[in-house]
């Protein structure tokens, strides 16, 4: 049932991340060629390019928790014993959920705030700014949802996929093609 | 005693292995909260103030052209273009590899994955050619740093943001850096294999490597010749850089099938994700040192310590080669250049050249332990022990440091293709328009 949750998560996180990389790129792309084809370009769109970086870079990060990818200083790592790694693995996300609903919070007495305000987007007229910046209360809640359950169910974990552990995998995919 | 707790809060979060990002941000936290205005509420803004720019944009934008580009094998058309070339010169082969690692390096924009790209394929050739093994791990473990000084790179444009200077001008000045230190590999490679057999040119096998390779070659030049030009801006070039990428991998080399670009889409998203949210995070700290005018107070509190430029130069390279040694470059630029960077300017160090300077300090700590990356993945592809590994490099890493002496004292090699009048501004009046930070943006324009 959780795992059930957490991919669905995952899958509407790849869709919303993947679908924002793409349009911002279209967007940026029709920018560049439209003035440089003599059409004046597109007044918004670099404006618009931005607001999908953040929607689809901070969803980014959300999955990047599901990956376990997320950069650490792996440097202590070594200094703990052996029979401790377990325990340590479940303070590590008790931490970092800890951190998400903090963030989480804080993110959405942001978006009241400035929803109280009604502060608008300079360039794209109408667009509340509020509504850009519901991203990051999301993203925290799912992160704070999935650290939570990566510290009491170690089933659920990912592999810890540190830099190197990651492109040495993909090294392994790859090294029949060599 | 609050100083003593931000230490303790640190030390401890690092010691639980906790991620950048949680790090970064209880930093953050603690110094508003504890040695600022008594709240943190504002991070959250902050942060979505940091994002709300153009040059940002433009690490989506070169992470997709890398991992677009990188998809199919320009790394073997890289090599066979090498090979071509460079036959006929004594050490050929290892030259061909450095030649190989440097262009695909900047198009990937990853030091790992050209390592395992490039040093997969020539790592057992160059054995099988009868190179020394130590000379030929050495030599592929390091050549993948390369990528990180030759533009488009992304640590860059994170010291661009952290600082505030110009995405263009960085990139432009690490042309020469990049170059020079590619002409130091080659020369110790024509050193060491002397006396390697040596082939001849063949017209044919030139002809065919270039039609083959000349599409990745292309792109570095495509992204700095429009820079150079003034045809667009950093962030457009990345633009440019997907669509060339596209356009080159799915109708002219059609190693890109249309079904993969949903999953390139993602990991793209995901890569920058791990980023991101660190760059927004220091981004917040940054306005706290900004408001509570820290690199003001260490630039003089140096000042009274250091008089002459050339003690702070070799103190600031002692330093960042040993935080090189245990931090990863977009951690060490996101947490130092902010407070650097004003101290070098205060001894006449353009911002711009110590941007270099600092990226090839820290492209020097991919290959040194505890935590040089690419050692262990080079262990890890090659096979061997790490303790050889790291053997292997040594030699590099004194190569390296004479030619980080000659970045760091002769600023030409950066700032030549610079034009006066923007090497002698300050960061403020050097930005262009749209890359000038709001109030939480950086400490130079304020300083």
């Amino acid at each position: 049932m959780i795992k059930k949750i957490l991919d669905g998560i995952s899958f509407a996180e790849k869709l919303l991340g993947g679908t924002a990389f793409a349009v911002l790129t279209i967007l940026m792309a029709l920018d560049v060629f439209s003035r440089e084809l003599g059409t004046g370009g597109v007044a918004w769109a670099q404006k618009g390019a931005i607001i999908l970086m953040i929607w689809g870079g901070i969803i980014g990060a959300s999955l990047t928790s599901a990956k376990g990818g997320h950069l650490r200083p792996e440097i202590a790592d070594k200094l703990w014993p052996e029979s401790m790694k377990p325990f340590l693995k479940v303070i590590e996300h008790l931490i970092v959920t800890a951190f998400c609903v903090l963030m989480f919070y804080l993110s959405l007495k942001n978006v009241d705030t400035n929803r109280g305000m009604g502060d608008i987007h300079p360039v794209l007229d109408g667009l509340p700014i509020w509504t850009i910046m519901t991203i990051f209360t999301y993203v925290f809640a799912s992160m704070a949802f999935r650290h939570f359950i990566f510290a009491i169910m170690p089933n659920m974990r990912p592999d810890d996929y540190g830099e190197i552990s990651n492109v040495l995998d993909e090294f392994e995919k790859e090294e029949v093609g060599y | 005693m609050e100083v003593f707790g931000l230490l303790a809060l640190f030390f401890v979060l690092i010691l639980l292995g906790q991620p950048l990002f949680v790090i970064m941000g209880s930093v953050t936290a603690y110094c508003f909260m504890f040695l600022g205005e008594g709240s943190f509420a504002g991070i959250v803004e902050d942060m979505y103030y940091a994002a709300d720019k153009e040059i940002p944009l433009a690490i989506p934008l070169f992470i997709l052209a890398g991992n677009l580009m990188t998809y199919g094998s320009i790394s073997k058309r890289l090599i066979e273009m090498g090979k071509a070339f460079t036959a006929p010169i004594p050490s050929g082969l290892a030259i061909a590899g450095v030649f190989a690692c440097a262009i695909f390096a900047a198009i990937s924009g990853s030091s790992p994955v050209t390592l395992i790209a490039i040093g997969g394929i020539m790592y057992p050739a160059l054995q099988k050619a009868g190179y020394e093994k130590k000379f030929s791990m050495g030599l592929l473990t390091s050549g993948g740093t390369l990528g990180i000084i030759i533009p488009p790179s992304i640590p860059m444009i994170i010291y661009a943001i952290m600082v505030g200077v110009s995405v263009t001008d960085l990139f432009l000045a690490g042309i020469g850096p990049g170059i020079l230190l590619v002409v130091l590999l080659i020369i110790y490679s024509m050193f060491k294999g002397w006396k390697m057999p040596r082939g001849k040119w063949d017209a044919k096998e030139i002809i065919t490597s270039l039609r083959r390779g000349i599409l990745a070659l292309l792109m570095p030049g495509i992204i700095l010749g429009g820079i150079y030009s003034g045809f667009f801006t950093a962030t457009e070039s990345a633009a440019i850089a997907v669509v060339y990428a596209l356009i080159v991998e799915l109708l002219i080399h059609r190693e890109l099938k249309i079904t993969k670009i949903p999953t390139i889409l993602v990991e793209s998203a995901e890569m920058l994700g791990s980023l991101l949210l660190i760059l927004l995070l220091a981004s917040s700290l940054n306005k706290f040192l900004t408001i509570e005018q820290i690199p003001q107070s260490m630039v003089e509190f140096m000042n009274g310590i250091i008089t002459s430029k050339i003690a702070f130069i070799i103190g600031v390279n002692i330093l960042l080669l040993i935080v090189g040694c245990f931090m990863d470059i977009m951690s060490a630029i996101l947490v130092l250049a902010p407070l650097l960077a004003p101290m070098a300017q205060s001894y006449g160090i353009n911002p711009i050249h110590f941007g270099i300077i600092m990226i090839v300090n820290l492209e020097i700590g991919y290959i040194t332990p505890p935590v040089g990356i690419n050692l262990f993945v080079a262990s890890g592809i090659f096979k061997e022990a790490l303790g050889d590994v790291i053997k292997s490099v040594i030699p590099i890493i004194g190569i390296f440091l004479v030619g980080l002496m000659l970045i760091s004292f002769i600023p030409e090699i950066s700032m030549f293709p610079i034009s006066d009048e923007a090497s002698m501004e300050t960061p403020a009046t050097e930005m262009e328009e749209e890359e000038v930070p709001d109030d939480g943006g950086s400490f130079l324009d304020k300083y």
